[in-house]
């Protein structure tokens, strides 16, 4: 199972341009116009335009998961709206990695070490105006704790500064940056892998939400069904491990306390995150297939934001369930970027609603969520405005919690502020009070199923590309 | 650090909205760029100006104004 294997399944949904796509903004630029448009092929680009006017021969893929239908599909989920249940259970269900020989893992047909490692090399993307370089964006970097030897794995920006050099910008509450502080604090530097490209399960699986020090392989292999393939990096043997059918290994090692500036970046907020003091890494390997292809994430755009955003699902499933078994489905919408969450339930008992929210509030990506009756569809923000329009008294509904731990990268924070103020929102109706009565609200406008069925005959075979749009 | 850095008010006494960036003048093209306070409180490590390429120490920026 590997990068390739999910590009032929979908081969009908690549798109693949003729013509050579510049790697700065130009591909980028292509996300941006397609998410516009609500359109979401896998995009293979297979001749890259360096800055330098060369074309890379290394072909690039992006937007491989910016489509829910076809993400979920590829997790082996034939409906998408369903997807946070399956991956909660799954990933809860871990099978352990698989070690295999260097002669069988495709990622080291080529190793270059010292001075023939090159990252200028590879197709990399400079995203968006203000971006200050190339940055590795689909880079899933792994560390270990040092004193157990536990694995972590994250995927985290990293900007190319130099053919070996480049910085690496582990978000301050992450679990990697733990690793980095404790390697520092013996004195040593942190060794440090990052693997790209990869079957989206691979990819998703990866990025299970899990305590610490916890390894993210195991949730993989129960994410995929079977054991995930790992092989002992060439730099520092089975202390770090790396899929064995990833496309590309970059390894190195992070100086103690050595920084340098990162960014502005292009951030998933839809805003430049703000220039960073971060550590620098120094690489000391690159492995690679003969014929590698190059993964890049679209920051800020449906490439980054669904595949993320289906993760944080089944994590907010995983954590609501056990409090609140009417739960059905969960959303975290593209438009919410990593902050929105919308919780659908059937018939919840007094209480469970407002239980739901407020472990939900706990969870540091969110800020707002917003919980309905099964009859409002969480995957339309139009239909939860609704909801929100007609079943919500703001002060009797609404949770509003401050000082709770968020993402520092919110525009809006209050100056100087580390923490955030959250919302949990209940827009469900009241329920039933006398058994057998209606609910004390009134029903919702509606036409008979016969009369809608002769209204969608009436439609087929319209073409209405004339029609008024406003 | 430049002798003069702009401070924005900490707090604002009627509870209006205020922004959180922080905003440094590059010294070569006039370009402003945003980091973290953090990193200008460093004061040594070098910023790089996203317009001209160019790198600066926060104490040779022509403006700072900090949120």
């Amino acid at each position: 199972m590997d990068l390739r294997t999910f590009l032929n399944d979908e081969a009908r949904h690549v798109w693949r341009p003729e013509g050579p796509v510049p790697l700065v903004q130009g591909i980028t630029a292509l996300q941006q116009e397609l998410d516009a448009r609500g359109q979401y092929p896998v995009i293979r680009i297979d001749r890259p335009l360096q800055a330098d006017g060369q074309v890379n021969p290394m072909p690039v893929v992006c937007n491989l998961t910016a489509s829910r239908p076809l993400t979920a599909r590829a997790l082996g989920v034939p409906d998408h709206r369903n997807f946070a249940r399956v991956y909660s259970t799954k990933t809860g269900v871990p099978i352990p990695p698989q070690i295999v020989k260097r002669s069988e893992a495709p990622v080291q047909e080529v190793v270059q070490r010292g001075a023939d490692a090159n990252l200028l090399a590879l197709p990399i993307l400079t995203q968006h105006v203000m971006d200050p370089g190339p940055y590795l964006t689909a880079a899933h970097a792994t560390t270990y704790e040092p004193d157990t030897g536990v694995d972590n794995t994250a995927i985290q920006r990293c900007w190319v500064k130099g053919p070996r050099r480049m910085s690496y910008y582990p978000y301050p509450t992450s679990h990697n940056i733990r690793n980095l502080r404790k390697f520092w604090a013996k004195g040593e530097p942190c060794p440090v892998v990052f693997w790209i490209g990869h079957h989206p399960k691979v990819l998703m699986g990866s990025q299970a939400k899990l305590a610490y020090p916890e390894s993210h392989w195991a949730a993989t292999g129960g994410l995929m069904g079977e054991p995930l393939r790992l092989v002992p990096s060439v730099t520092f043997g089975d202390k770090i491990m790396v899929p064995a059918d990833a496309e590309i290994v970059i390894e190195g090692v992070c100086p103690p306390n050595l920084f340098e500036v990162d960014g502005p970046f292009g951030e998933y907020t839809g805003y430049m995150g703000p220039q960073v003091a971060a550590p620098v890494c120094e690489i000391t390997a690159i492995t690679r297939r003969k014929d590698a292809i190059y993964h890049d994430y679209g920051s800020g755009h449906a490439d980054m934001l669904v595949p993320d955003n289906m993760v944080m699902e089944g994590k907010v499933y995983g954590m609501v369930k056990p409090v609140s078994s009417t739960l059905q489905r969960v959303h975290v919408p593209v438009s919410g970027r990593r902050f929105h969450a919308y919780l659908e339930f059937r018939e919840p008992p007094l209480g469970e609603v407002r239980d739901a929210l407020a472990v939900c509030l706990g969870y540091r990506r969110l800020k707002a969520v917003i919980a309905v009756d099964s009859d409002v569809d969480i995957f339309s923000d139009s239909a939860m405005m609704w909801a929100l329009a007609t079943r919500v008294q703001w002060e009797r509904d609404a949770i509003v919690i401050n000082g709770l731990s968020g993402s520092l990268m919110d525009p809006s924070l209050a100056r100087g502020a580390r923490t955030v103020e959250k919302i949990g929102i209940d827009a469900t109706l009241a329920p039933s009070e006398i058994p057998g009565a209606p609910k004390p609200v009134p029903p919702r406008n509606t036409v008979t199923p016969e009369a809608l069925k002769a209204a969608k005959a009436l439609l087929e075979g319209i073409n209405p590309a004339d029609w008024p749009t406003l | 650090m430049p002798d003069k850095i702009e401070q924005l008010r900490p707090h604002s006494p009627g509870g209006e909205k205020r922004g959180n960036t922080s905003w440094t003048q590059c010294p070569a093209c006039d370009g402003w760029l945003h980091t973290t306070t953090d990193l200008l409180n460093r004061g040594t490590i070098k910023l790089h100006c996203p317009h001209c390429a160019g790198d600066f120490l926060p104490k040779d920026a022509k403006r700072i104004v900090m949120a």
